[in-house]
């Protein structure tokens, strides 16, 4: 705890500082971002005018890229609301400072994921018939599917997590309304929603807050355990089994710590806030990614056991080929991201390495899409027809949209920096000196 | 300006070029050309059977092709001929050749097949023996000796006129062929104690010179088998002017040379394609006077006539086709002409009263009903009806063997050696002579044994291909006869080290560009005409040098990248048996007649561990519940008047494909074209799966090759994978065991096709146009799909919904065989049965409680598929363990 810190009143001064004029060199790289979303619609747009046929996939791999982004994206989601919601709820200190910042990325990654299942159907202009409504067509949803459970289960977890976040965020925008003038003024007043900061309105918040915290806490579990159900619910060889939804939940909670640990490392140098996230952050974080990675490389081997143990000649065939077949580089790439390179972990010289640590969770990043790669692609090449075998190999749509998909989630979030505080203030402020006690007195004089 | 040019040339030589058309077409052609002038009518086609006309002369003093028929036999040796694909009437033979597989008391017909390169006939052979090329007079004379000897069909005097004709040993045939004397001796002791043998030629294309001399030394084989009159029909034949050879169109070449033709009409001849390039047919046609082709489409002979008039198609015209003897057949249109204009006979009947004042009445039709009239009697109302006169003699005279023969007639038969790795040119059951060339349905049925589409290709053993360090794909330089092409080679594993094929009917150059594709085989022809005055072939030398070039080969076998090896199974030489997973099963013939089989609910029966395929013998990973009360409980209930089922013999199928074009024309399904196969976007609904399994040849490599071929279509299960997985409920069960797919209801997430364990669902991965007159081809009943959406078969339930509102007028049910569905219409080989499974009494219900019947994967996934499949028939003697 010693490395915490900082004076009560630089806070608002510091945090607020994100929010400044800026840059140029922020100017430059949200264009590019914006151009890099320029690329997703222009590929959509050229999917939607041609037909799926210009994506890599085929006759018998009917998901490919698309579904492994969407799982990717969803996965990344999972560190915003555990962190913000589990931790909250076991009062773990090291939350506060960095909740804000990832909680921010889960929604924007939800908001990536939930493009995909748009992009992913072959008309995707109808993709509201996925969606149950009494309707003059008098057509209904299949309740037996899981991509159904699949749209209950995101639309679940983004809308409760966008209210968990939007309430997080009305004492701190309250107190950008204090600094701000004009325009600026005005929409923060009205975004505010009439925070005074009374202990009225605090007591209230605190109850509310915890309320939703304990709401978020089961769609944390829950989401990718529907998302994993896709797959496990199937009889795909590879696909169908009972370990996926703990395995998929792990894997989301290794690669969205992972992530967070990717953005917060720049973010906290470019923005001058090592005060606020410390060494000690991250070496819990990279703890959480630790362990995850073990349970994450435990399911890897528990998936051959089964396969082993079942004798089923097609499930056994499809882990064979999965290591030796055609994906072999694919599935040895996320063997060793998600496992090996994080190992070094172990060490806490390591985990306060900001270097080595940035570049262990790239590779727990890419390990995590590839691990989704593996899944969903190598498991379709080759089912139960040996005549109906085939390849898959991505498009430059493909390509395109995932691509994009990236500079998609990072406009969102540079916006966000720039228009709201990505650090919590009062959470902040919780873990500093009060500002009438003695000790932030002795130090203002 | 035709009329002016005519008129001018009147009384000179005009002459015409046309297929090989008979009866009134023939006899109105034949005035034409007598009336106009001096000229001569020639027909031609690439592909003739002359030679069984000469050959037939020769051994039986007559000059006929005979009706050749399988029906009675139980052995058939076929020394090359493709007679379930190209050679003979293949429609009829495989009809027969079904009922010849067909088990009776443990025993069914045996099949040998001699040749270098496996055909799909072979694929359906107990025993292919890989005889070089080259070699089949030698084997014939050898099997002739040994069977004649023994023979009971031979009188005393032929006996002796055969001894003395066929002095070749097996061991002389053996060398020749390079098979093991003790193989073949097997095969004329099979031949000699069975009941009823046919023995039928190799295919002609590859005979080279000995064409004559092979075909008779087949028909005296026959002879002593006693299958003359009974197999070999010659009451029933095709008289010797039905079936031209190719001299006339030399005679005609050369004249045409000399400037002697003045004014030529073509038809339904193409002549600057199939002709060897050596004979000039282009050249020859600029200095004709005026060229004229009658033509529904360009191609290369129409393309560079002067004149080309556009005539009807053979949909909206009359016609008459005279086969074999007694075999008269009439063809009218079946559909209101397209375009404003007449078939070909019309413009020449106009030709005829305008040009020469020749007073014919009416048009073609009034022809052709007088012609057939005054030949046929007054019934001409009843003929039309019937499609025209059927009165083919079932079985022929058994004749002897004439006095023809010079007594050294075999003597000097040698084999024909032209290198260690011949190149040898196939006939092809899509292309043929190339005049199909233009159809998008055959370019796009995969060839069977190598599943390519859309291409030629140069097929070699896989085993010579890696030792000259060749990959699917690689272009070469093919050199032989002084000619050469470019062409891609393809591994083929069915393929003996002993030849090099390319088959013929592509390569064309004047048709639409996406038909112009391919190589012409045809390019190595000798210009000089063989024994048989046939253009021909024979083994070549030829020489291959790679280009450095590399095309991707559109194969259906393994797609996704489309350049990778012959088929999945190939990865894993050594083991494919086990990569066939149960889907397709075979019995051994013996083991029948003792019950067995699935009981018509999905059983799955431990299979005789010496079949072509074993099963695993590991445990299931799901348990058979199929009598648990809750299922049998839920099934009866859930149906109600009907559950259609389909049922294939596999036993009687053979691979060919029809059922596969047949449901693109009644489904419109989309044909894709190469780029999009390559990537594994075929749409057919119904593929043909083709499965190796390789015995041990005892020292690490492969023995013999067995081929198992499994029509795989929407299984239509009861427990459907696919059903539960749609979000929007586009696919659902009906009440009648259907599988049933809402297109306008699909979002397309593909999740029913990923977990379809049959893989035969397909996706619209674009919207596929159709312009202008190919509208025409669709099918009024059948949706036409768009981008985005799934779809598969549903057993032509647009047909169950017809053939229901018609019952329901008539106040009944659909009764047994109401309904048919368009694959099993289209199957020679009657291998598919349709109906309802709910009526006791229904045929599919008998043949789904075969004791051969099994259901697809369905011990291992339980997914009740509603398709039940009879195991193929294996012998005893052929098992591989």
């Amino acid at each position: 705890m010693k490395e915490l810190n900082f004076p009560f009143r630089d806070i608002n001064r510091d945090i607020l500082r994100t929010l400044e004029k800026p840059s140029i060199g922020y100017l430059v790289l949200l264009t590019g971002i914006l151009a890099g979303v320029g690329v997703l619609g222009f590929c959509f747009a050229t999917q939607v005018r041609y037909g799926m046929g210009v994506a890599g996939l085929n006759h018998p791999v009917g998901w490919g890229v698309y579904i492994t982004d969407f799982v990717f994206w969803i996965g990344i989601g999972h560190a915003g609301t555990l962190i913000s919601a589990i931790l909250f709820l076991f009062r773990a200190r090291w939350r506060n400072a960095i909740f804000r910042a990832a909680e921010s990325m889960t929604i924007f990654a939800v908001m990536t994921a939930l493009l995909f299942p748009v992009i992913h159907i072959g008309r995707a202009w109808l993709f509201w018939w996925l969606v149950p409504y009494p309707n003059q067509r008098e057509l209904w949803v299949n309740f037996r599917s899981p991509l159904l459970w699949d749209v209950f289960a995101v639309s679940t977890y983004f809308s409760v997590s966008s209210i968990f976040f939007c309430i997080g965020l009305i004492p701190d925008i309250a107190a950008i309304r204090d600094r701000a003038t004009g325009l600026r003024k005005k929409i923060y007043t009205m975004l505010s929603v009439g925070w005074d900061s009374s202990s009225y309105q605090w007591r209230h918040y605190m109850a509310g807050y915890g309320f939703f915290a304990a709401l978020a806490t089961p769609l944390v579990l829950s989401v990718h355990s529907v998302v994993s159900w896709d797959f496990a619910v199937s009889i795909v060889p590879g696909w169908h089994s009972t370990i996926f939804a703990p395995y998929f939940v792990a894997g989301a909670v290794f690669s969205g710590m992972a992530m967070v640990i990717t953005i917060l490392i720049p973010f906290r140098s470019i923005f001058k806030l090592e005060r606020y996230l410390t060494p000690w952050h991250f070496d819990m974080m990279a703890r959480l990614v630790l362990l995850t990675s073990t349970i994450v490389g435990y399911s890897y081997l528990t998936e051959y056991y089964i396969a082993w143990y079942s004798d089923d000649v097609f499930e056994k065939f499809i882990f064979w080929e999965r290591a030796f077949g055609e994906y072999a580089v694919p599935f040895w790439l996320m063997i060793f991201c998600n496992v090996i390179a994080p190992l070094p972990l172990w060490s806490g010289k390591v985990r306060n390495n900001f270097t080595v640590l940035f570049i262990i969770t790239i590779f727990v990043n890419i390990g995590m899409w590839f691990e989704r790669f593996n899944i969903i692609v190598s498991s379709l090449t080759q089912e139960y027809d040996p005549f109906a075998w085939g390849w898959y190999t991505p498009s430059w749509v493909e390509m395109g949209i995932t691509f994009g998909s990236f500079c998609w989630f990072f406009m969102w979030f540079f916006l966000f920096i720039k228009f709201f505080p990505s650090l919590a203030i009062t959470e902040i402020k919780e873990l500093a000196e009060p500002p009438m006690s003695g000790k932030a007195q002795k130090e203002a004089v | 300006m035709l009329r002016e040019k005519l008129t001018e040339n009147k009384g000179k030589n005009i002459s015409a070029l046309t297929g090989p058309v008979t009866g009134a077409v023939e006899s109105l052609w034949t005035r034409f050309v007598g009336d106009m002038g001096s000229g001569q009518l020639v027909r031609y086609e690439p592909y003739s059977q002359a030679y069984m006309v000469k050959a037939s002369e020769l051994a039986f003093g007559q000059a006929a092709v005979p009706k050749v028929s399988l029906k009675g036999a139980d052995l058939v040796c076929s020394l090359g001929a493709q007679f379930l694909e190209t050679w003979g009437d293949v429609t009829a033979l495989a009809r027969e050749y079904a009922e010849l597989r067909t088990v009776d008391h443990g025993k069914r017909g045996v099949h040998h097949q001699f040749e270098a390169k496996m055909s799909m006939t072979g694929a359906s052979a107990d025993k292919v023996h890989h005889a070089k090329p080259g070699s089949e007079t030698l084997l014939a004379l050898a099997l002739l000796k040994e069977v004649a000897a023994a023979s009971s069909h031979l009188s005393a005097e032929e006996k002796a006129m055969v001894n003395g004709m066929a002095g070749v040993s097996l061991a002389d045939a053996a060398t020749a062929t390079g098979l093991k004397a003790d193989d073949l001796k097997g095969v004329a002791d099979a031949l000699a104690h069975a009941k009823s043998a046919v023995v039928l030629p190799a295919e002609a294309l590859i005979l080279g010179d000995e064409v004559i001399r092979h075909h008779v030394a087949v028909l005296l084989l026959n002879k002593a088998l006693g299958g003359i009159g009974k197999h070999y029909n010659y009451t029933a034949s095709k008289p010797l002017e039905r079936v031209p050879g190719h001299k006339p169109v030399l005679d005609l070449v050369a004249a045409m040379n000399n400037g002697q033709v003045d004014v030529l009409f073509i038809k339904d001849a193409n002549p600057a394609y199939a002709l060897p390039p050596s004979v000039g047919f282009a050249d020859a046609l600029g200095k004709v006077g005026l060229s004229v082709a009658f033509a529904s489409n360009l191609n290369e002979t129409s393309g560079i006539a002067d004149l080309v008039i556009p005539v009807h198609h053979d949909l909206e015209a009359w016609g008459q086709v005279d086969t074999y003897q007694g075999l008269s057949m009439l063809q009218q249109p079946v559909m209101t002409p397209r375009w404003e204009m007449k078939q070909a006979e019309d413009q020449l009947i106009d030709l005829l009263n305008d040009v020469n004042s020749a007073a014919i009445e009416g048009n073609f039709q009034a022809y052709l009903k007088a012609e057939w009239v005054a030949r046929h009697g007054g019934n001409w109302r009843d003929d039309l009806k019937k499609g025209g006169r059927f009165e083919m003699a079932e079985s022929g005279e058994n004749l002897s063997i004439s006095g023809n023969l010079p007594a050294g007639y075999f003597s000097d038969v040698a084999a024909v050696s032209a290198g260690d790795h011949p190149l040898v040119l196939v006939d092809s059951a899509r292309f043929g002579d190339g005049s199909t060339a233009n159809r998008d349905w055959l370019h796009e049925l995969p060839d069977t044994m190598t599943g390519v589409a859309w291409d030629s290709w140069l097929e070699v053993s896989s085993h010579y291909g890696h030792e000259q360090g060749l990959h699917n794909g690689d272009m070469v330089e093919l050199s032989a006869n002084g000619q050469s092409v470019k062409v891609p080679v393809f591994l083929c594993q069915t393929t003996s080290d002993k030849v090099m094929t390319l088959a013929t009917g592509l390569g064309q150059t004047h048709l639409a560009p996406r038909h112009n594709r391919g190589v012409n085989a045809f390019t190595f022809l000798n210009g000089k005409l063989n024994d048989a005055e046939l253009f021909s072939a024979g083994p070549m030398n030829a020489k291959i040098s790679k280009t450095g070039e590399k095309v991707k080969m559109a194969t259906f076998h393994l797609p996704g990248r489309g350049d990778q090896a012959n088929t999945a199974l190939s990865l894993y030489e050594g083991h494919d048996h086990q990569y066939t997973r149960d889907l397709h099963q075979t019995v051994a013939a013996a083991s029948l007649g003792h019950g067995g089989g699935h009981g018509g609910g999905g059983h799955h029966e431990e299979m005789d561990p010496n079949s072509w395929f074993p099963i695993h013998t590991d445990k299931d990973f799901y348990p058979d519940r199929t009598d648990t009360k809750v299922y049998t409980d839920r099934e009866e209930t859930f149906y109600d008047t009907y559950k259609w089922e389909l049922a294939i013999d596999l036993n009687k199928c053979t691979g060919c494909g029809s059922c596969v074009t047949a449901c693109y024309a009644e489904n419109n399904i989309p044909v894709v074209g190469k780029d999009q196969i390559v990537k594994g976007r075929e749409m057919a609904w119904l593929r043909i799966n083709r499965y190796l399994a390789f015995a041990d040849d005892g020292h690490g490599g492969h023995g013999d090759v067995k081929v198992g071929m499994l029509p795989m279509m929407c299984q239509q299960c009861a427990n459907a994978p696919c059903e539960s997985v749609c979000p929007s409920l586009a696919t659902y069960h009906t009440k009648s065991g259907l599988n049933a797919m809402v297109y306008n209801r699909c979002v397309g997430t593909r999740y029913c096709s990923n977990n379809c364990s049959y893989k035969v669902r397909r996706f619209n991965w674009f919207s596929f146009e159709y312009e202008g007159d190919q509208n025409w081809q669709m099918n009024p009943e059948v949706t036409v799909r768009s981008k985005g959406v799934m779809e598969k078969c549903t057993f032509c339930s647009h047909r169950i919904r017809v053939a229901g509102d018609l019952a329901k007028d008539k106040g009944g049910i659909i009764q047994d065989g109401d309904v048919q569905t368009a694959c099993q219409q289209a199957c020679p080989s009657h291998a598919i049965t349709f109906g309802n499974y709910s009526d006791k009494n229904s045929e599919v219900y008998k043949v789904a409680h075969d004791e051969r019947a099994y259901r697809a994967l369905d011990s291992h996934i339980h997914t009740k598929p509603g398709v039940s499949y009879l195991k193929r028939v294996v012998l005893e003697e052929e098992h591989h363990g």
